[in-house]
């Protein structure tokens, strides 16, 4: 799968829930939205290996 | 997934209450729940005019919208107020985000920069002092600025977009420093200080988690773009809300746990320093209200100038 996180486009290979998917990438879910074909899916939505994810931070400090 | 209410498309999934929610019963749920904030700490009662902190961000823009909808066909004027720091690059952008959307939705805004205010800018300050205290300086500016501008716009309250997230970390990184008195001057308004000078805030978004204030932005056509200010402070609170966020991944729910427990705490702690406090100072230099002699607005700035 092709995974967009701050900029930067990875390809990883993926299948599972998209809260795994973060757990793997190491990104605490509590600060990040993901989107899928450009709409917004939840953390329990099942992603194919083939998807393109866009995983947009969305809290910064300050 | 689907919405649990309605099978329309879920946008979010409430880990501590295990609900799919759609668009429209996400909002829903929002907005009730901000309107439930509102009337539980009388935030708006009696108010004719009310002026919204205003940034940009998407805590700011999203109590604007949700303010505007519930005042819509009452007789409570919403005025926006914005803060100019001069961030190039950062905080020009989010001004013209904050003036399109007043435009938008018709509410009246007003400038305020720190350059008029204060002579001088975020970005001066940060070339003449060290990029730690960078929030020190300008959350007490700004602070400085919104009261005076509220009092001259005439509001009778200042509503601010605190969240959920931002309650929760002020109280643990209170209890961490041993500052049980500072807590008692946050929360769902005010707290200790009552004067003339000082406008009462208000929090409605107060019981939301940041997060959920991000999905609502972006589901409603609020906000799309998100973006961190250059100068922030990775410092403190960077510590206690990767914390926070760490344990509210594995127990869902405890955010609003802390906050039970805040609003508990901090109402004992009013009762306690309230006694203590006696009555309130006018600063020497800017007679603005101050705990002490010369207000922290004062001490900084003249630190700053007389370099």
């Amino acid at each position: 799968m092709i995974v967009i996180f701050e900029g930067k486009k990875k390809r990883i290979k993926f299948s599972g829930k998209a809260s795994e998917l973060l757990k793997k990438l190491g990104i605490n879910s509590q600060i990040v939205v993901l989107f899928r074909n450009g709409k917004i899916i939840t953390e329990e939505e099942k992603l194919s290996d083939k998807d393109k994810i866009e995983i947009e931070r969305v809290i910064f400090g300050g | 997934m689907k919405c649990s209410i309605c099978n329309n498309r879920a946008v979010i999934y409430l880990n501590y209450s295990k609900r799919f929610l759609c668009k429209r019963h996400f909002s829903n749920h929002i907005e009730r729940k901000v309107k439930r904030t509102i009337r539980e700490f009388k935030m708006i009662d009696g108010a004719k005019r009310i002026g919204v902190a205003v940034s940009g961000g998407k805590d700011s823009l999203v109590t604007l919208h949700i303010l505007n909808k519930i005042l819509k066909n009452t007789k409570t004027e919403l005025i926006a107020i914005i803060v100019d720091e001069g961030i190039k690059n950062y905080r020009d952008r989010l001004i013209k985000e904050a003036e399109d959307f007043c435009k938008k939705i018709n509410v009246p805004f007003k400038i305020y920069s720190f350059k008029n205010e204060l002579g001088i800018t975020m970005d001066e300050i940060i070339k003449k002092k060290k990029r730690e205290k960078s929030c020190t300086y300008c959350g007490v500016f700004r602070r400085w600025i919104l009261n005076k501008a509220a009092r001259e716009l005439n509001v009778d309250r200042l509503a601010v977009g605190h969240n959920l997230d931002d309650i929760v970390q002020s109280f643990l990184m209170n209890l961490i420093r041993n500052e049980p008195f500072r807590l008692a001057r946050f929360g769902e308004e005010s707290g200790l200080i009552e004067d003339e000078k000082f406008v009462t805030r208000i929090r409605p978004l107060m019981k939301i988690p940041e997060k959920e204030i991000a999905i609502y932005a972006i589901v409603n056509g609020i906000k799309r773009d998100f973006f961190g200010c250059p100068y922030v402070e990775e410092s403190f609170r960077h510590i206690v809300r990767n914390f926070i966020n760490d344990v509210e991944e594995k127990n869902p729910g405890t955010k609003f746990n802390i906050f039970q427990s805040f609003v508990l705490v901090r109402n004992l702690l009013i009762e306690k320093y309230k006694i203590e406090l006696g009555e309130i100072n006018y600063c020497k230099s800017c007679n603005e209200p101050s705990s002490k002699e010369i207000c922290r607005r004062c001490e900084l700035l003249k630190e700053l100038l007389k370099e």
